[in-house]
């Protein structure tokens, strides 16, 4: 096309539109998916929310009901509170957990690569996957986790049959499943940093520890934006180990927001209801993402 | 609620490959669906696989019937679809399963909704009224006219909404309490009659890792299916007659939710099982010395536990109550969307009424279900009235009520009761409160039939 272009003079274009032209060219197949596949259903809940829909029968428009009864419905609301126990537990945990197993698998030493190897494992199982495995593990009697700790003397809890640990064991499984993946990430990052900013460092007389929090946590800031951004968004969609391992429950204590919207939409047949929970969930997404995104915004190109 | 619901546990990707090996589907269907599968987003890979049905063919009619995939007896029903497409082949039935978990929500209602649902499903009681309410459901009157005092009459009006019947009983599974008669011998304790009994034998069989007894622990249909008998026998109901509002707040109905509670807060009872207990492998592992199970219980400890002994007694009454008891079962529907409505009436009452062979072997050849039909259920003689099956024949059937239809945020509530009462230490009278308000919420802008 270009080629075509400028073989006619009058259509020649400046070096800069030129690569501009190729630019979005590129952009226009993911363009064009996301609006497919992205855009166009966010349009479509939005519709369905303004009416009442039972997927069987014809939609009626209720205007803004759905999003009047839904301040007032205890159980979203006590749905959002769960799910934002879940997020402040979850997110700090995966990064954590996810920088630390980074470090450590970022020592030059052969057998490092079957460790790095194995923390990656889970990541290729589907966390469906991983939290039916789980759900034997926290078995009370017969779970490997209470006999560990009934090696140590402790007495361990029924880990899905209680409201206190209940929603613990949901995080554990995630943790389990989705580490690897932001470990790589971290590992990507924390080799992009060059060594000669850590001799340097030494040379100065830094220690361990300062090198830590003044090189490799600065420095690592885009790798850390990454990880924080998805894993806040994926953990305010957390819904498939919820689903497996304890169905919202017991007594609705992992009822996350995204499994009662399933529920209303697919077990109430309240469609419309579910998609205006739906795009309420997604505002809060957008709007925390958007607040993190400005406050992590990198500030360290160099 | 049926014994099925245990079986049918198979992911959508299996569906997909045996739908691919089968050549149901095309390799490009079959990528789009693997691709849904895995982003493990059950809601996708439905509409994908949606858009693999339709497509007509000339003169001939070829009518879709869905059902839940269940390993242990989708063969039998492929084989009669097999005689009865051989015999007319103006009317091809087309037979097509689906993951139990995905079924009647992701999967029948998405496809109504978009225009492309079966000609004839099963539905389970609780999703009955939303397709009688939202017209989906045939009334299909006729194909009883000339058999209807075959059937049980109870049976019948569980299918029936203003004097109209909206689908075809084919099946019950009632619930008892199982036992092991080992375990119970060893601790010098005989079958509990009445809930005194109950607590006192429960407590008794609970050591070490022993529970006394397995109750379903978790949320949902089949918890409200198991615990309905204990309601029912201290006299309580869930809704007034005239669905106007909640029928829990009452003594007996606190009662009943305050016996469940205990069995859990006491240790007796589970707090969390791996699988649903429909599944009687609690009991037959020795994991627990009494179990709340349904008909098809006496099929799984046969095959899966042979020689563990187990005896069955029906569930425990209050002091003073009457013994009752709930049966389970699928009902087979008939789209009103069809374009085939005859050709749909005709196979199921080929099916289900005239045909001498399948009725029986789905009773108690494949399975061990009772036909609402008695020709079935005396064809099925020498299985029902052997020995232990003939325990539930004589003592638990002859009590036994159908399961309640109520539309799923009912059960839900109900639900939400008992769930109080075991796992956050409500009393009855609190769990039976909790549970009534979600109800008379729900019902209070209920316009549908009851």
């Amino acid at each position: 096309l270009i080629a075509t272009l400028r073989r006619r003079r009058r259509f020649r274009l400046s070096a800069r539109w030129e690569e501009r032209l190729v630019g979005y060219g590129f952009l226009v197949p993911d363009v064009l998916g996301l609006l497919v596949f992205v855009a166009l259903p966010i349009v479509g809940a939005l519709y369905v929310s303004l009416h009442d829909w039972n997927g069987l029968g014809p939609l009626q428009f209720v205007g803004l009901d759905n999003y009047r009864t839904l301040m007032t419905d205890g159980a979203f609301i006590d749905s959002l509170r769960i799910t934002v126990t879940y997020v402040v537990a979850f997110v700090p945990s995966m990064f954590v957990g996810a920088l630390g197993l980074a470090l450590l698998v970022n020592q030059r030493l052969r057998p490092i690569a079957f460790f790095r190897a194995s923390y990656f494992v889970p990541v290729m199982l589907s966390l469906v996957v991983a939290s039916v495995i789980w759900s034997f593990i926290f078995d009370e009697h017969t779970g490997a986790l209470n006999q560990i700790l009934a090696i140590v003397g402790l007495h361990g809890p029924s880990w899905l049959g209680s409201t206190r640990w209940a929603l613990v064991s949901v995080v554990i499984v995630a943790l389990w499943q989705g580490v690897g993946y932001n470990m790589i990430i971290f590992l990507a990052g924390l080799q992009d940093i060059p060594r000669d900013f850590y001799e340097a460092a030494s040379i100065d007389g830094a220690g361990a520890w300062s090198r830590f929090w003044r090189i490799t946590l600065p420095l690592l800031r885009p790798s850390s934006t990454f990880v924080l951004v998805t894993t806040f968004i994926s953990s305010f969609q957390v819904f498939d180990p919820v689903y497996v391992l304890t169905t919202g429950g017991p007594a609705n204590a992992t009822s996350a927001t995204v499994f009662y919207i399933y529920e209303n939409a697919f077990k109430f047949l309240r469609i419309g209801y579910a998609s205006a929970m739906a795009m309420v969930l997604f505002l809060i997404v957008l709007v925390f993402s958007l607040i993190q995104l400005r406050f992590l915004r990198d500030q360290t190109n160099f | 609620v049926s014994g099925d619901q245990r079986q049918g546990d198979r992911t959508s990707l299996d569906v997909l490959v045996e739908r691919f090996q089968r050549g149901r589907i095309s390799r490009r269907q079959f990528s789009g669906g693997l691709l849904a599968a895995g982003l493990s987003l059950p809601a996708v890979a439905a509409v994908l696989e949606a858009c693999g049905g339709g497509g007509g063919n000339g003169g001939k009619t070829t009518l879709q019937w869905w059902k839940f995939a269940a390993d242990h007896d989708d063969g039998s029903i492929r084989k009669a679809i097999g005689r009865w497409n051989k015999q007319n082949p103006d009317i091809q039935v087309n037979f097509q399963t689906f993951p139990v978990s995905d079924y009647e929500g992701a999967k029948l209602t998405t496809a109504f909704a978009s225009g492309t649902g079966p000609d004839m499903f099963w539905i389970s009681a609780g999703a009955f009224l939303d397709y009688v309410n939202s017209g989906v459901a045939q009334s299909i009157d006729d194909l009883f006219k000339n058999n209807r005092s075959q059937y049980l009459q109870a049976a019948i009006d569980a299918v029936t909404v203003n004097g109209k019947i909206y689908a075809i009983p084919f099946e019950m599974e009632p619930v008892a309490l199982y036992y092991r008669k080992d375990l119970l011998d060893k601790a010098g304790i005989t079958p509990p009659q009445t809930w005194t009994d109950l607590l006192d034998a429960a407590q008794k069989l609970t050591t070490g890792h022993q529970q006394g007894i397995v109750i379903e622990p978790s949320q949902g249909v089949y918890q409200n299916f198991t615990w309905y008998p204990f309601l029912w026998s201290a006299g309580g109901e869930v809704v007034s007659s005239d669905w106007k509002s909640s029928a829990l707040r009452t003594p007996a109905a606190a009662s009943a939710f305050d016996l469940w509670g205990q069995l859990v807060n006491k240790g007796y009872a589970p707090k969390k099982t791996s699988s649903l207990t429909a599944d009687s492998g609690p009991l037959g592992r020795g994991e627990a010395a009494m179990q709340v199970c349904g008909f098809w219980a006496i099929a799984q400890l046969k095959s899966g536990f042979p020689g563990v002994p187990f005896g069955i007694t029906r569930i425990p009454v209050p002091s003073g109550g009457k013994p009752v008891t709930v049966y389970g079962g699928w009902r087979h529907m008939l789209s009103s969307r069809s374009q085939h409505l005859d050709a749909a009436k005709k196979f199921a009452s080929w099916l289900w009424m005239q045909d001498e062979i399948f009725p029986k072997d789905w009773a108690c050849q494949t399975n061990t279900k009772y036909s609402p039909r008695k020709p079935v259920n005396d064809a099925c003689s020498s299985v029902f009235d052997a020995t232990p099956a003939d325990y539930f024949t004589n003592q638990v059937l002859p009590t036994a009520r159908a399961e309640p239809r109520y539309p799923d945020q009912i059960v839900k509530a109900v639900g939400d009761g008992i769930q109080a009462a075991m796992f956050q230490g409500k009393s009855g009278q609190e769990a039976a409160s909790l549970a009534a308000d979600g109800i008379d919420a729900y019902l209070k802008n209920y316009k549908g039939a009851h």
